[in-house]
């Protein structure tokens, strides 16, 4: 039976009149800029906060000329900032990506931290115990880093899906069991025998040859960048923009994405829509670890190009503001990505060039934090306000 | 519309001297160049129950959201016991002693009864909430209305009807006289239904004024001093109850006479397309379903009726596949289904229809043509290889949209812009594009209005004439006996009766229902 043969509907009503089937440009503008409010509401919110911040610790206008100067030159003007920012954005969109993809599904996945640590844990053993060409070894290494945040994901699925345990929980623990183990292995079979003395590090032996990242700054300055050749990005940089689109694709126009935000969004829609809650948990959770694998390779293979002790970073806190903050969509995930990197460059500026402590962009950035839930609120409300006046006045 | 003229000699009054509670005058709002309220002339009485009754969306909620204060007319006055008043937030309602209880609570679940009546207005002693007196009060307010509310009880243990009387409470406990109830049966089973009829009464002869938004029009005849009818948000006319009928009303609110009988079947029913045997469903050591045996067949709408809690939530489930049985049998089309996924029974012909289409039926922030497939979204053409074809689902939303008279804004709309009623019809369109053999309705028509009820009935009709075997769970016995061609009765997990639909009663039905009478387990 097909709808289009159904008979008309009851009495003699007029036929509806035709209904559009796409939303129009100026809607879409006017939708999009109500996007773009809320992150340049809460952007404005806390640069004021951070200046209030800075007047009422060093109670001198000076320093705060001071912070702002460097915030753009240190930041932005100097030749190679833009080289660190999209450096360090690389763990960032990573992590991000990994976030937002449990995220979508209704997961809260806490353990990003601990899975890009034992991502780059298997990254390194692969790294520096095989010896392949650069073709074999290098993908090989990074499948390991995906394959080691997978396994780490793993258990607080199955745990999920089977005992019913929170995965906030679970992988919060995972997190500790990790850094658990990465203390062992690095102080003792996996420790660079070699490095003796009073500096000596507890850390791996360097990774071969084979399996470092190239870095990007020939390719940016063959376009007209003037990064210095030390400057930290890699082609990782491009995998992680990439991976953001595949991202975005697969949520928006594939059924395994479909499935995902019906289960995020109304799990009990799910199940009598054929969709097994379970098994989609399951994939989302194990997806999310393997893609927070490679948010541990940057400074594996493109920089240190060991492990070592202080290898754990935060970068998967900092993912689920950016998460936050990028609404979960692949081109937001990397705008916020970028935009907590560049903070992270005008706080080493600040340390380094003013008498005031760097501390105040991890202040920037949690006052971006608060507001940004707020701004987006605000938003979302005015705007489901309209569409339901628009659906009152039609009704 | 023709409206007896009125006589504006003395403000707040009728012509024939009756004090008026509410009284609006010329109400026009309007929503970006629609028309929601179109010089809506409205009088309410003082004392009386008054019923505003129309179609899904023909402006009865938006004249009473203006009256509660939530939103403000672009034209026209309201008048509150005979004074012109600018109600411009529900706390200036309250202050003039208007108070609403909104179709979906706001009580918290974790506090008792007496805390959810005082919250906001608490009665505190030097700084310190005191509660026995917030007690005290409540259960003197409980009294008063003929109920035995307990105080101390928390909300989350209550039966939702209990839940509205703590609604009506917190009106009652704010002094509120004239009393706003937005579609107050929708959640109600009948006998709560009953009860909440009673103590509209008794609040009427209190002295209190109840203005209450309405879909059964048997109900409303039941317990409405004065109707009131909007269609397309303009008055259609005020009648007294008791000097009309359903079918007058009826015809107020849709504009054509409207035909709610017995539909008789035009093709005799085929041979088995659903087989349940012995089914049987644990709830910890309760059996919810203890060995129900069923059968319906192509061509037939089989009528599934019984008390809510009997056990048809459970065979519903188990019968879509979202709890597997403890024990006995499900064929499908000849095939054992007992234990295959959602999506293996989806295509098998299984569609569905949930009872609570919010929750189970669609992804409310989702547009309408992604929720237009939700279900289907294997099938070819929507995806393929995985990847989803983004333009034949807008297409089959347009056509879903289109077939089904579907009032939308647009397919690129969330599913939260739909009213209620169109949110059914998407739903229904959907099922039915499915390409079904076996549809499962629970409780269809719940919270539709008259001309959506009609609706969905013809539809299951037509469904049935075209060959698919129905099985309709539903609480309304008029419904039930309106179209099934065999009516079983569940009571306590079992399937006690089966009776032939053109031959049972009503009263019949409610002695089975009750579990009063009981037949030996109908052979399949």
């Amino acid at each position: 039976m097909k709808v289009e043969e159904r008979p008309p509907a009851p009495g003699a009503e007029p036929p509806t009149e035709a209904v559009a089937s796409r939303v129009g440009w100026t809607e879409r503008a006017s939708q999009l800029g109500l996007q773009l409010l809320a992150p340049a509401i809460s952007l404005l919110i806390s640069a004021v906060v951070g200046a209030l911040v800075i007047l009422i610790v060093q109670r001198n206008v000076g320093d705060l000329a001071d912070v702002a100067s460097t915030m753009w030159d240190y930041g932005l003007a100097n030749r190679s900032a833009f080289a660190f920012i999209f450096g360090r954005a690389t763990p960032f969109i990573f992590a991000g990506i990994a976030v937002a993809i449990a995220f979508k599904a209704g997961l809260f996945n806490i353990g990003v931290e601990g899975q890009y640590a034992i991502g780059a844990l298997t990254a390194a053993i692969v790294g520096t115990k095989l010896s392949a060409p650069t073709v074999i070894h290098l993908p090989l290494t990074i499948l390991a880093g995906m394959a080691g945040g997978l396994a780490w994901a793993l258990i607080p699925a199955l745990l999920k899906v089977y005992r019913g345990a929170h995965e906030v929980i679970s992988t919060i623990m995972m997190n500790y069991v990790a850094n658990g183990l990465l203390l062992y292995l690095l102080s003792g079979p996996l420790k660079d025998t070699t490095q003796v003395g009073a500096i000596a590090q507890q850390r791996t032996v360097p990774v071969e040859d084979t399996a470092r990242v190239g870095s990007m700054v020939p390719f940016f300055n063959s376009i007209g960048f003037n990064f210095r050749g030390s400057s930290p990005v890699t082609w990782l940089f491009l995998l992680a923009l990439v991976a953001a689109a595949v991202y975005a694709f697969v949520v928006r126009r594939t059924r395994f994405g479909f499935e995902l935000r019906v289960l995020g969004i109304n799990p009990r829609a799910a199940e009598p829509a054929g969709i097994r809650s379970n098994a989609m948990m399951m994939k989302a959770m194990l997806l999310s670890g393997a893609v927070a694998g490679l948010a541990g390779l940057q400074d594996l293979l493109g920089f240190d190009g060991y492990m070592k002790l202080d290898y754990v970073r935060g970068y998967g806190f900092t993912a689920i503001a950016i998460a936050l903050l990028g609404r979960n969509t692949g081109i937001g995930i990397v705008a916020g990505a970028l935009l907590f990197s560049y903070l992270d460059r005008a706080s080493s500026g600040i340390g380094l060039n003013t008498g005031v402590p760097k501390e105040v962009t991890i202040i920037m950035g949690g006052v971006i934090i608060l507001t940004i839930v707020v701004a987006y609120e605000l938003v979302r409300r005015a705007t489901a306000r309209r569409q339901l006046k628009e659906a009152h006045e039609r009704a | 519309m023709a409206r007896t003229d009125d006589a504006p000699a003395e403000a707040g009054r009728e012509p024939d001297g009756a004090p008026l509670a509410v009284e609006c005058r010329g109400i026009t709002r309007r929503y970006a160049g629609v028309i929601a309220n179109d010089h809506v002339d409205f009088k309410v009485r003082e004392g009386e129950i008054h019923a505003l009754v129309g179609e899904n969306g023909a402006g009865k909620s938006t004249l009473m959201k203006m009256v509660y204060g939530m939103e403000q007319p672009d034209e026209g006055e309201i008048l509150v016991r005979g004074k012109p008043e600018k109600i411009d937030s529900p706390r200036k309602a309250i202050a003039l002693r208007i108070g609403m209880v909104h179709q979906h609570f706001m009580l918290v679940d974790a506090f008792t009864v007496a805390e959810n009546v005082v919250l906001g207005a608490e009665p505190a002693n030097g700084g310190r909430l005191d509660l026995d007196e917030a007690n005290r009060e409540v259960a003197e307010l409980a009294r008063g209305f003929g109920t035995n509310l307990d105080p101390a009880a928390r909300v989350e243990t209550l039966a939702v009807g209990q839940q509205q009387r703590v609604e009506i409470l917190k009106l009652l406990y704010r002094r509120a006289d004239i009393l706003i109830l937005d579609e107050p049966t929708a959640v109600l089973v009948p006998q709560e239904v009953e009860e909440l009829f009673q103590a509209m009464r008794s609040l009427s002869q209190q002295g209190k004024t109840i203005i209450f938004i309405a879909h059964s029009l048997e109900e409303v005849l039941a317990v409405a001093d004065r109707i009131t009818v909007l269609r397309d948000g303009k008055v259609i006319g005020t009648v007294v109850a008791a000097d009309t009928t359903e079918e007058e009303v009826a015809e107020m609110m849709v504009g054509r006479p409207v035909l709610l009988e017995r539909v008789h079947g035009q093709t005799p029913s085929g041979e088995p397309m659903l087989e349940v045997e012995g089914l049987r469903v644990l709830a910890g050591a309760r059996e919810q379903l203890a060995g129900a045996n069923l059968t319906v067949r192509r061509s037939e709408i089989y009528g599934l009726a019984g008390i809510e809690g009997n056990g048809q939530a459970e065979l519903v489930e188990a019968l879509v596949g979202l709890l597997h049985p403890d024990g006995g049998s499900i064929r499908l089309g000849g095939k054992d289904v007992t234990r295959a996924t959602v999506r293996d029974r989806r295509e098998l012909g299984l569609c569905y229809i949930p009872e609570d289409r919010h929750a189970r039926a669609m992804v409310l922030p989702m547009t309408l043509w992604e929720n237009s497939v939700l279900g289907q979204q294997e099938r070819r053409p929507f995806s393929r290889r995985g990847l989803l074809n983004p333009k034949a689902m807008r297409q089959r939303a347009t056509d879903l949209v289109r077939a089904f008279r579907v009032k939308a804004p647009s397919i690129a709309a969330p599913a939260y812009a739909l009213s209620g009623g169109n949110q059914q019809k998407l739903v229904l369109a959907r099922e039915f594009a499915s390409g079904p053999k076996l549809l499962i309705a629970a409780y269809p028509t719940r919270g539709l209005d008259i001309g959506a009820t009609e609706f969905v009935w013809k539809q299951l009709v037509s469904a049935r004439d075209a060959g698919l075997a129905v099985l309709l769970i539903s609480a309304n016995l008029e419904e039930i006996l309106a179209l099934a061609d065999r009516v079983g009765v569940i009571y306590d997990g079992r399937i006690t009766a089966e009776l032939d639909g053109s031959q049972a009663t009503m009263n019949e039905l409610g002695l089975y229902m009750t579990g009063a009478r009981s037949d030996r387990e109908p052979a399949a």
